[in-house]
């Protein structure tokens, strides 16, 4: 078992400093003109990746009491892994490593078709922490 | 009510008919198609080819009239990023009449092969020919990047240049270069040809002029110009664009692509 706090300090920190990463890149390449005429497309698909995920658990963080509460370490550890992969997914969606095979936002449409269910996941073990109170 | 007909013999009957259609039908059909092979059989032979003359090519009933399957240059020309009027005494021997075969065969086309060209050919109404380089890649500056002529998409040099690439638009830049030996004076439509139009310009030319127009006198009624068609892709997800005007000279890129030097030194 973990302390339900401790659980969601890690998973907060990891959400927020990956969350940030991504953010910089994606303003990055978008100072660098990657996305050219479709900016708002590119942004459009990059907002609800992370941040419905990240905004509930800031708000949960920082409204629930969870002292003297306990989880199970083994589900603390997959939230932990699938976000982590989550995140990773993400961000090979969003640098397109292999450009010449598909452009920026054509990579990030067609990431949808793995995101989508790995989001689901995510987001269902992360409810343990961040919803489910005992 | 409807009644139906009890007696046997009626159904026979009715079964002998249809079959009897049957059988006629597919007789007509076997007979058709015998007729067919006989026709095929009984039809006359081809004609003879018509005789060669001593260079090889076909003539005299219009079996190959020249022009007749080499495709027409677009007239007036596509609008280009720049043009020059190649100087005569680049395509010429001073002092001496030439012609439109020797302007091509050993000015133009060798300057083009020295610069390792792929090139089609164009008729340009009745008396012209224009060559349509292959589009190419170049670097900015306008010089050809050899490593990576015709690789479609980006192309990176190291692996510096491709992290660079992931947080930086690398745009590409090509070029087509089409030289025009025409008696008329070369006017550009207000349109502008498409990346993909370029290509497919190169695509459908012929291989070789029309051989008529070979002979044609490159006299003082005709003039050679070159036209540039430089594209710019700003990033991946943009179509490249016609560069207009280009910021480089006609003659500079002549000159970035070794084509000028060429035809000087050949001169």
């Amino acid at each position: 078992m973990i302390s339900k706090s401790i659980a969601q300090r890690r998973l907060l920190i990891l959400w927020v400093i990956s969350g940030l990463l991504l953010i910089i890149i994606m303003i990055a390449r978008t100072v660098g003109g990657m996305y050219g005429s479709k900016v708002n497309d590119a942004w459009s698909w990059f907002m609800p990746t992370i941040l419905p995920t990240l905004s509930l658990m800031v708000t949960v963080a920082t409204t629930q009491q969870t002292v003297n509460q306990k989880s199970s370490k083994m589900l603390y550890q997959m939230a932990f892994a699938l976000s982590f992969f989550y995140q990773l997914l993400v961000l090979f969606a969003i640098l397109n490593p292999i450009p010449n095979t598909y452009t920026p936002t054509e990579m990030m449409r067609t990431s949808n078709l793995w995101l989508g269910p790995i989001q689901g996941l995510v987001a269902a073990l992360l409810g343990v922490f961040f919803v489910k109170s005992k | 009510m409807i009644t139906i007909p009890r007696a046997p013999s009626i159904w026979c009957g009715l079964f002998f008919l249809l079959a009897g259609c049957a059988a006629n039908d597919h007789a007509t059909r076997t007979e058709t198609t015998a007729t067919d092979s006989v026709a095929m059989e009984t039809s006359p032979p081809p004609p003879p080819p018509p005789p060669a003359t001593t260079s090889g090519v076909p003539s005299g009933n219009n079996h190959y009239t020249g022009n007749a399957r080499i495709r027409q240059f677009p007239y007036p020309a596509p609008k280009a990023s720049s043009f020059k009027r190649i100087p005569r005494q680049l395509l010429q021997n001073s002092g001496t009449a030439t012609t439109l075969g020797f302007v091509l065969n050993n000015r133009l086309l060798p300057a083009l092969d020295a610069a390792d060209y792929e090139y089609s050919f164009y008729s340009i109404k009745d008396s012209g020919v224009a060559v349509v380089t292959r589009i190419e890649r170049i670097r900015q500056d306008g010089t050809t990047d050899m490593a990576n002529r015709y690789v479609e998409g980006n192309a990176y040099h190291s692996f510096s240049d491709y992290m660079a690439s992931l947080f930086r638009a690398k745009p590409g830049y090509y070029r087509m270069i089409v030289f025009m030996l025409s008696p008329y004076p070369v006017v550009q439509s207000d349109q502008s040809m498409s990346r993909q139009g370029s290509d497919s310009l190169f695509a459908r030319g012929a291989d070789r002029p029309a051989p008529n127009m070979e002979s044609f006198p490159f006299s003082d009624r005709y003039a050679c110009t070159a036209l540039i068609y430089e594209y710019k892709k700003p990033n991946q997800e943009d179509a490249p664009k016609l560069v207009t005007p280009s910021p480089l000279t006609c003659e500079a890129h002549l000159k970035k692509a070794g084509i000028w030097q060429k035809l000087e030194s050949i001169r």
